[in-house]
């Protein structure tokens, strides 16, 4: 009879395995949740929509931080450097060898981080077509790197010049024109293939070959200064300025603030608005997420119950919930990360003008930010799952 | 020791409504026990606290030695899990999974879930055809079936059933008394709740609850006199080509089950043939019964003019009770009536004999 109506058929009390011990019992339960998807398709699909939600603006935020943080920089170098590079023992004037820098040394900086340009400068004071003037000698090129937006045109034959606008003003010098420009015992004449226009001590300024200026004023193979364009704001041009200073002793790094905390500044700003309203989406998404849960609950009482009943305890509860969500956070995150790299490129394109790519480095963060807004949303639906009474919730009370 | 001891349980709901009563009771190892009462009468808190699925206010509920109120909640749950098979009236099966899956769930939360075991259970109890069906695709009594497959899976020490036939029809009903009461020759512990005296009739033993407390206890051997009774009434209406047998005699026809009518052949009331008909002593105490019945029926409606909706109850009451005494002298009383108010013969007695005899 024992075959007959089952009893017999199984050991009671048989030891229970731990998941881990078990593969079996996680294929039963995806099996079981597969399941109950079909059933609860379109709650599911809502509880879906609000993660997938939050996961979007979260990639979308994300990828827009590094792309902009990216293009922001690439705006603000426009500016100029941020960082000097001078002799320890005191201002970058010309002068004897202890106030100026090996050319050789400078020149051969590497791995600088965040470094987008530098460009190693001779200090000179002298005159433009008999006017008094201060002589700059740089790379022309390496200054085109420092100063992107300047337009440096050099003209053919005769080494070239920049003149600051109020300087060439006063030497009677347009564009295209040859300036003679004097320095120490010595002079040069040069055609001046630009004007500089600033606002500031550039427009009194002459920038001439370094190496006409080394010449002119029997300093070859030195140098007053490097100026440094660094990426990353005050912070970043501190670090560039420490490994600099750490690779050529007897120098000291002048950070030039102004431009250095502007960059960081509009970066910080943009940070902290996009975190905030990361924030504010994710919150939104958390309580419609919590209001699909709980109604999810509220409708499986006695599902609840009878698994209760029937001998599920707190674990098999918290598992059986624990399945949902994640599976909810993994697809949120994986649709939220697709669409938000969509709306990253829309967004790049239409209000910034720029193209601005996704980045895999945003994959980890949205996952985390998923799985956290489903673990904080599910807290107060899994309390009151666990609180369900088999026999109030099979009575239906 | 007894399997079970209920030993002065009360339970209250909200301080106020008392569910139980210094309720006591005892139940053996392999004993099917029938809950029975109204509605509101206790029977199924107290299957509850059996289950493990509530705890009492006051008392304490023992099985196997332990006190239920003393485990701990982890001791609690593994309790049922192992050792309560629960069969519900209302079946409570998970609707996204199909009847395989529904007795899976119990063997997952038991240890491992097992499929070829799963599929052996239902086909035991005739569903081998129904594995990948939805509960929703089921009929009542092929849901009940799955619950109880989902009951005995895990080898329980009890089973516990609450109306398991309160939503079937008369066929699936016989097929669920059926397989509980394989379930008990097997040697399971049975307790049902139920307020059908028929269904009542299939447990060992009876207990009575009314306003929570117990009211009366009956072994069911004591009462087979009178479902023997309620079945030949049956046979007899059957045996006059009453087409309506089944409508007028509902209860007997629920009673002749194959359990019971083997008892009548053992003892001689029936033939012992596989076709259903009275021996002589049997066909005798169909024909006093039935005589006695429509007696009654004939005495309350002509003579006492009482409603025809109390008729019918009042002679199922007195048919019992009549002796032969009091049955010839209400024929006497009513001249040897030749058929009762329905039309339906009334079987003649001696005293019928007897007046025709002194008839010129």
């Amino acid at each position: 009879m024992a075959s007959d109506t089952g009893v017999g058929s199984r050991r009671a009390g048989r030891r229970r395995f731990g998941l881990h011990d078990e593969p079996g019992r996680w294929a039963t339960s995806a099996r079981f949740l597969l399941r109950s998807l079909n059933l609860r398709g379109p709650a599911f699909l809502l509880a879906l929509l609000a993660v997938t939600v939050g996961a979007t603006v979260t990639a979308t935020v994300l990828n827009l931080k590094v792309g902009l943080r990216e293009k922001m920089a690439g705006a603000l170098r426009a500016y100029g450097p941020n960082l000097l590079i001078v002799p320890a023992t005191g201002a970058p004037v010309t002068g004897p060898e202890s106030s100026t820098l090996d050319e050789v040394a400078v020149s051969g900086l590497r791995d600088v981080p965040g470094a987008a340009g530098m460009a190693p400068m001779l200090l000179a004071g002298g005159t433009v077509e008999g006017r008094p003037a201060t002589i700059v000698g740089v790379d022309l090129e390496a200054l085109r790197r420092l100063y992107p937006s300047w337009t440096i045109r050099q003209g053919a034959g005769q080494p070239a010049c920049l003149l600051g606008v109020s300087l060439a003003r006063r030497a009677g010098a347009p564009e295209g024109r040859d300036v003679d420009v004097r320095a120490g015992s010595g002079g040069a004449t040069l055609s001046v293939s630009g004007l500089v226009e600033t606002g500031e001590a550039e427009d009194e300024q002459a920038f001439i070959p370094l190496s006409v200026l080394q010449g002119i004023t029997g300093q070859a193979g030195r140098v007053s200064l490097l100026a440094v364009s660094v990426d990353g704001g005050a912070e970043a041009a501190d670090r560039a300025g420490a490994a600099i200073t750490s690779a050529l002793p007897g120098t000291r790094a002048r950070p030039l603030r102004a431009i250095a905390l502007a960059q960081g500044a509009i970066l910080d700003r943009l940070d902290r608005m996009m975190l905030l309203l990361t924030l504010v989406v994710l919150v939104l998404s958390g309580l419609c997420l919590i209001t699909t849960l709980m109604s999810m609950v509220v409708e499986r009482e006695s599902e609840i119950g009878l698994a209760r009943a029937i001998g599920a305890g707190d674990g098999e509860i918290f598992r059986m919930f624990l399945g949902e969500v994640g599976l909810l956070a993994l697809l949120g995150a994986l649709a939220g990360l697709a669409a938000g790299a969509g709306l990253t490129r829309l967004i790049g394109a239409r209000l910034f003008g720029a193209a601005i790519d996704p980045s895999p480095a945003v994959v980890p963060a949205v996952l985390i930010a998923s799985i956290a807004m489903c673990l904080v949303a599910v807290y107060l639906p899994l309390r009151r799952a666990l609180s369900v009474q088999p026999a109030a919730a099979l009575r239906g009370d | 020791m007894p399997f079970i001891r209920i030993d002065s349980v009360t339970r209250r709901y909200d301080r106020e409504v008392l569910a139980l009563d210094r309720v006591s009771l005892e139940i053996a190892q392999g004993e099917w026990l029938a809950i029975m009462g109204p509605s509101g009468s206790g029977k199924t808190t107290l299957l509850n606290l059996l289950g493990g699925l509530d705890l009492p206010d006051e008392g304490r509920v023992t099985v196997d030695g332990v006190d239920l109120a003393a485990m701990s909640r982890p001791d609690l749950i593994r309790y049922r899990r192992e050792s309560v098979g629960l069969v519900f009236q209302q079946f409570h099966l998970l609707p996204y999974l199909n009847a395989l899956e529904n007795v899976m769930l119990a063997q997952y939360l038991h240890s491992m879930a097992d499929e070829q075991e799963a599929a052996q259970a239902l086909e035991r109890v005739g569903l081998g055809h129904r594995l990948r069906h939805l509960p929703s695709q089921l009929s009542g009594g092929e849901r009940q079936r799955v619950c109880i497959a989902r009951a005995l899976i895990n080898r329980p020490r009890l089973i516990l059933a609450d109306e398991p036939t309160g939503s079937l029809d008369a066929e699936n009903e016989r097929l669920v008394l059926d397989l509980f009461t394989r379930m008990h020759e097997a040697g399971q512990t049975i307790v049902m709740v139920t307020h059908d005296l028929v269904v009542g009739r299939r447990a060992s033993r009876q207990i009575q609850l009314e306003h929570g407390r117990v009211a009366g206890e009956f072994l069911t051997h004591q009462q087979d006199e009178e479902a023997i009774d309620e079945v030949l009434e049956y046979l007899w209406l059957r045996t006059e080509g009453d087409p309506a047998a089944h409508e007028i005699c509902a209860i007997g026809a629920r009673l002749a089950t194959p359990q019971l009518l083997d008892r009548m052949r053992a003892r001689g009331i029936l033939g012992g043939g596989a076709v259903l008909e009275f021996s002589e002593p049997g066909r005798r105490r169909a024909e006093s019964l039935i005589r006695r019945h429509r007696l009654a029926e004939t005495l309350f409606s002509e003579t006492f003019q009482m409603h025809e909706s109390v008729v019918e109850e009042e002679a199922c009451f007195f048919e019992h009770i009549l002796s032969p005494v009091m049955t010839d002298s209400i024929c006497g009383f009513l001249n040897h009536p030749p058929a009762c108010p329905h039309g339906k013969p009334i079987p003649r007695g001696e005293c019928c004999a007897a007046k025709r005899a002194q008839t010129p």
